[in-house]
């Protein structure tokens, strides 16, 4: 048996290795004196004892099971811990909620039934421990066991299940079983109380198989036991005498059974021990403490105190035979060709003359030289097979074998009749003819039933002295493949000769004048040619056609040293990785290198087939015979399995969840495969569909992929895992999941979005239309109430009492021939009017002009009543009267006001005075200050005059009017205030008017 | 000084004689003329240093009565109640006038105006026909403007005045061709002379040719001839209004 071996120098914490376990993931759990590591065909993954949780408590492991997908449990020489693959923590459990406290003791061994956890405690009684309650509860086999023995010590060693009811346990004392009912324990004893010290039991049919002090065989149903000892070895060697503690069944009649005395085969059939060895990498198993076995898939793991060792049965079809230890190999001398293997049977096979030509018998190791060849140097010699009968050529002679007495028997000496010729290479057709290729001489053809030989004369015609390299046969036609002149087809039934190699290199023929081998099956011929490689010709509507090759023989390697077509169809490849093989309807290409134990380097120069199908491949070092039926040629199913996927960093139940909020985007894929044989040449192809339009390639040591940021959609995850030579193909793992998109970019939000703003618009344009409608119509209403207002303005300014009463005080003058006075107040009087009459087309008026028509109204006044008031106007130096505006004759009714009716109702000291300040920026105060009788008194005075029309007022109330448009124009503020002025006792000081406006621009 | 008034209305002629006895001693001797034609006669044959001439008679008005009169060698003051239109060719021209009823301050001031031109050489008859020029121009834009200056009057085409800047009672005149005068006429009286042209008050001290502003700044105006101008930060905005900006 081959194996390979795995140490600390491969990333094993330690190299006494007690157990194994495959989990769920298909990762092996590897339980070491040193450590727990967890290995998934790539590396193995150590826990760092540095961090808090992350090893499980305790350094030896004994033993290792899984509580379900998520949960492994693993038992130490402290007790039970448990880890959780969600949180990557180890727990270690060493009491319960009820309070009761597990024995420090070791732990040997765990079984899990239905969520519950045995436990195997090294002297300890039945502890079965209940995750889901987190509740120990203790059966007390110790108890009964003492009924049997009494002082000695008591440990449970294995458990499994004996119905569904009952539990088998082995222990130091023997073979127990627990009924999970009526929980209660019964005793299976051997007479005379044995055996002892029973460690593993496998159920096999009816049987129980118990690895132990020796391996015992327990018949349930007729309570029989029955011991097998291993045949005699070295006692001394070992410390533990037989002692076994595993076993495992490698197929159905042969179970390994190891310990101690290292790794053994027994046949359960013949009740026969075989040891295991490992010529190939010098593994000698008596040196190995075996702990115990893991299978999966192929596979076989083996826990050494040497570290972990693994098979594959696949391995076992593979045999290596070295030429060097053939007896008296070394006397052969210098090889010049490489020797060919033909089985005879078990024991014996021919070899052709690796030397000279010759041809050797090795029967158990012995030699007998059959042929000898004293002639000449490099002969070269070789066999064909027809059914039972061995044609041997060496030269220009054609021998049979005579199997019974080992010797050759001329058949046709062709060198006598076409002289120097070397035959190179035999087929037959189903005519009973043999073709023969030859050197120099070109195509012969020999009658078997007439032992005629003969040339064909069509060939002769086109070809003179043919280098013949190979020949093969189908049906009516011969392919020879020819050394210089290509590939030719000789059709027997036309008889006509077709010339497949031309110098015009298109595309129909073969590119290449030396061909090395050629293979032909069904309607595809394979040819090897020296310096073009392997190509392939296909038959199509009775032609051979070289064309566009699609086959599976691009895969392979780019150096083939030599092909065999086997009689079952199959295709055998030599490359300089090792051995290939595709089969005739070209569904798979398979690859062996040397992890099969087939030889450093391949590099074989010749492929035999062999009577019983086997094929044998040599190289001028050794053979390697291959067992066809060993090996599986189907394509074998890796099974990948997602392991988690990770959204955000978070593991999530992608079992149940495919929906995923947008800011849910980054994923992580991890993934398992069960591929441990040859990892490196596993390739992950993915897709993320909704991402990606092509399926990427991801290489064999990467198990995570990443998708950073997905945008929102819909989106599917595939997965697929493929060896490099299509011969492994995993289960595709799909997963379907949704990024909805976040609630802005809904389709329902972008519409109601797009609808809202639809009606925010429409609903703007309306108001606006109606506001400016609105604006429109209050604008003209304002300017026909400000036109009015203006006429209503002047009118007032103009009222007739001032012309009259002006005119009267002119008059007036006159009589009383003061004409200088008259002259002066009639001057005036026409500048007012003038002045006026000029601005009433003007809304407005610049402080100065108003001060200049103020000025004269009080002017003219002040003449009227004689000079009998005091004026002044003060205006604030910051103003610009040339420029700033203001509504014209807007002031004058409040002077009139006060001189009216505050004043000219007042004795004497009559004062009147008028500012103009700016208040702040672009706001101007007019102030009228009369220090007269005041509002209150006034107007009692005016209440007892009988007046229909108060002009007075009707002008202030116009100001009023049209202050009050000014500030609705300018959105400023335009107002007059009125304040009544009194002194500390009430008594009224004057009036004071506050105009305030704004300053336009 | 030798004045004579010229009027259709005897009152006029009366109260303006009386406040000219009583007020301004500088006029010695005052004829009369009752209407147009019957002041031709005496303005023909006597020389005169001021007219006083009504604008609005019967049948020849004051300036036809400018027009028939060859000689033109004195200084005329315009009374009138009331002509928008003729006092705006009045104030191009340098020419004086009295709004009616007259006020006797206006009057002394309008004399002794005369008065301070006199001695300055002045071309009496340029100014007349200059007036008479623009009465006759129907677009008040080619009005020319008479300007006193201290070496007579000169002449202007407005369109070629670029700005006008203010010096206390003073007024300077820049025009496009680069030649500046000085004249005693203050700014105010400027600005109500090119009142309705193309000219603008942009500032206390400047008016500016609206045609020849290059571009405006942030408080200033440039001109085409690179003048930099001040904007009164209240005559900004009037300044967009106008130029429609």
């Amino acid at each position: 048996m081959l194996f390979h071996q795995k140490t600390i120098s491969d990333g094993l914490p330690n190299n006494l290795i007690n157990c194994i376990f495959s989990d769920y993931h298909q990762n092996l759990w590897i339980g070491t004196d040193g450590g727990i590591a967890k290995y998934d065909g790539l590396i193995f993954e150590k826990f760092d004892s540095k961090v808090k949780n992350s090893t499980p408590k305790g350094e030896q492991i004994n033993c290792i099971t899984e509580l379900d997908s998520n949960n492994i449990l693993c038992g130490t020489n402290n007790g039970l811990n448990i880890y959780s693959k969600n949180n990557r923590n180890w727990r270690y459990i060493d009491k319960d909620t009820f309070g009761n406290t597990l024995p420090k003791s070791a732990l040997n061994n765990i079984f899990v039934l239905d969520g519950k956890i045995f436990l195997c405690y090294t002297g300890q009684d039945l502890v079965v421990y209940n995750p889901l309650y987190k509740r120990f509860d203790i059966f007390e086999w110790k108890q009964f066991a003492s009924k049997f023995f009494d002082k000695e010590f008591k440990t449970i060693n294995h458990i499994i299940l004996k119905s569904k009811t009952e539990l088998w346990l082995a222990t130091n004392l023997g073979l127990f079983s627990f009924n999970l009912e009526t929980k209660s324990f019964s005793f299976h004893p051997h007479e005379n109380k044995q055996p002892k010290d029973l460690y593993k039991i496998l159920k096999k049919g009816d049987n129980l198989w118990i690895a132990g002090y020796s391996l015992r065989k327990f018949n349930i149903t007729h309570n029989k036991w029955e011991n097998y000892n291993l045949p005699k070895i070295d006692i001394k060697r070992f410390n533990h005498l037989q002692f076994c503690k595993s076993i495992a069944f490698l197929n159905d009649s042969i179970l390994l059974y190891g310990g101690a005395v290292g790794l053994w085969k027994f046949n359960i059939y013949n009740k026969k021990f075989t040891p295991v060895i490992s010529k190939e990498n010098q593994l000698v198993f008596s040196d190995f403490m075996i702990n115990s076995f893991c299978q999966n898939q192929e596979h076989l793991w083996v826990a050494t105190n040497g570290g972990l060792l693994y098979s594959n049965r696949q391995y076992e079809a593979f045999n290596i035979e070295d030429l060097r230890h053939i007896t008296n190999w070394q006397n052969i001398g210098e090889i010049f060709f490489v020797p060919q293997k033909i089985t005879v049977n078990e024991k014996a096979y021919y070899l052709t003359m690796p030397k000279k030509g010759d041809l050797i018998k090795v029967e158990n190791n012995r030699i007998k030289t059959i042929y000898f060849n004293k002639n000449i140097d490099n002969q070269i010699i070789g066999f064909f097979r027809i059914d039972q009968l061995i044609y041997v050529y060496s030269q220009g002679k054609l021998f049979i074998i005579n199997q019974l007495v080992d010797k050759l028997e001329l058949q046709y000496d062709f060198d006598k009749q076409f002289s120097n010729l070397v035959i190179t290479s035999i087929t037959y057709d189903k005519n009973q003819n043999l073709w023969i290729g030859t050197l120099n001489q070109g195509l012969i053809k020999y009658d078997l039933t007439k032992k005629i030989a003969s040339k064909i004369p069509v060939i002769e015609k086109q070809f003179k002295n043919l280098n013949v390299i190979c020949i093969s046969s189908y049906e009516n036609e011969i392919f020879i493949g020819t050394q210089g002149n290509g590939l030719i087809i000789y059709n027997t039934s036309e008889n006509s000769v077709q010339n497949f190699t031309n110098e015009s290199e298109t595309a129909s023929y073969i590119p290449d004048y030396n061909i090395l081998s050629l293979q032909v099956y069904k309607n595809n011929i394979q040819v090897t040619t020296k310096n073009n490689g392997l190509i392939k010709l296909k038959k199509s509507k009775d032609k051979w056609i070289y064309g566009e090759d699609n086959s599976l023989i691009k895969y392979l390697p780019s150096t083939i040293y030599c092909t065999n077509l086997s009689s079952r169809g199959r295709f055998w490849y030599s490359s300089q990785k090792g051995i290939a093989t595709i089969d005739s309807e070209e569904q798979i290409l398979i690859e062996y290198d040397n992890t099969f134990g087939i030889g450093k380097q391949g590099g074989f120069e010749a492929i035999v087939e062999q009577y019983d199908s086997n094929f044998t491949f040599c190289s001028k070092e050794y053979f390697v015979d291959i067992n066809t039926n060993l090996l599986s040629f189907q394509p074998q199913t890796l099974n990948l399995l997602l392991k988690d996927i990770k959204v955000n960093d978070k593991s999530i139940d992608y079992n149940n969840i495919n929906e995923y909020k947008y800011d849910q985007n980054y994923f992580i894929f991890d993934f398992a495969l069960n591929e441990y044989l040859t990892p490196h040449k596993i390739v992950y192809t993915y897709i993320l569909e909704g991402l990606e339009k092509e399926w990427q390639t991801l290489n064999y040591n990467n198990r995570s992929i990443r998708f950073p940021s997905l945008a929102a959609g819909n989106y599917t995850f595939r997965l697929k895992a493929t060896s490099t030579d299509q011969s492994k193909i995993s289960n595709e793992i799909i997963y379907h999941f949704n990024i909805s998109p976040p609630f802005w970019k809904t389709w329902w939000f972008l519409l109601c979005s797009i609808l809202l703003l639809l009606t925010i618009v429409i609903a703007y344009f309306i108001v606006r239309e109606k506001k400016i409608k609105a604006a429109e119509e209050e604008k003209s209403r304002i300017n026909k109430v400000i036109a009015e207002l203006e006429i209503r303005a002047l009118r007032a300014q103009m009222n007739p009492h001032f012309i009259f009463n002006s005119l009267n005080s002119i008059q007036h003058s006159i009589a009383k021939q003061d004409f200088e006075t008259a002259y002066l107040y009639l001057n005036k009087f026409s500048k007012l009017l003038r002045l006026v009459l000029n601005y009433s087309e003007k809304n407005y008026l610049t402080i100065e002009q108003e001060i200049t028509i103020l000025t004269l109204y009080l002017e003219i006044e002040k003449m009227r009543f004689g000079n009998s008031f005091e004026y002044k106007i003060n205006i604030d130096e910051s103003i610009d009267e040339e420029f700033i505006e203001i509504p014209s004759l807007l002031i004058q009714p409040f002077v009139e006001n006060s001189i009216w009716h505050g004043l000219m109702l007042k004795a004497e000291n009559r004062k009147i005075e008028i500012s103009f300040e700016v208040k702040k920026e672009n706001v101007l105060l007019v102030t009228i200050y009369d220090n007269g009788i005041g509002r209150k008194k006034a107007a009692e005075i005016k209440s007892k005059q009988i007046k229909a029309q108060d002009h007075q007022s009707k002008g202030m109330k116009l100001s009023q009017e049209r202050l009050e448009i000014i500030q609705h124009q300018t959105n400023q503020i335009a107002s007059i205030e009125i304040e009544d002025l009194v002194d500390e006792f009430d008594q009224a000081l004057g009036t004071k008017v506050l105009i305030t406006l704004p300053i336009l621009n | 000084m030798k004045a004579i008034i010229i009027d259709d209305e005897q009152s006029s002629i009366d109260i303006l004689k009386m406040l000219i006895e009583k007020s301004v001693p500088e006029i010695k001797e005052i004829y009369t003329a009752n209407g147009a034609l019957e002041a031709l006669n005496i303005v023909e044959n006597q020389q005169f240093d001021i007219v006083f001439l009504d604008i609005e008679m019967p049948e020849i008005n004051g300036f036809d009565f400018l027009k028939m009169v060859k000689n033109r060698n004195f200084e005329t003051i315009f009374t009138t109640a009331h002509n928008q239109y003729a006092i705006k060719a009045i104030k191009f021209s340098a020419l004086d006038y009295l709004l009616k009823p007259i006020e006797i301050s206006e009057l002394k001031e309008a004399v002794s105006r005369v008065l301070t031109n006199r001695n300055t050489q002045k071309n009496y008859e340029a100014i007349h026909e200059n007036l008479l020029k623009n009465l006759n121009n129907n677009i008040i834009n080619e009005y020319r403007l008479a300007i006193n200056t201290y070496d007579g009057v000169r002449f202007f085409d407005i369109n070629n005045i670029e700005y006008l800047k203010a010096d206390s009672n003073y007024t300077h005149l820049y025009t496009v061709d680069n030649k500046h005068i000085m004249t005693a006429r203050t700014l105010k009286d400027f600005e109500e002379t090119l009142e309705g042209n193309f000219f603008f008050r942009c500032h206390k001290s400047y008016i500016i040719n609206l045609n020849k502003i290059d571009k405006i700044e942030n408080n200033k105006l440039i001109l085409n001839s690179g003048s930099s101008i001040e904007i009164a930060r209240r005559r900004k905005d009037k300044l967009h209004e106008i130029l429609k900006i």
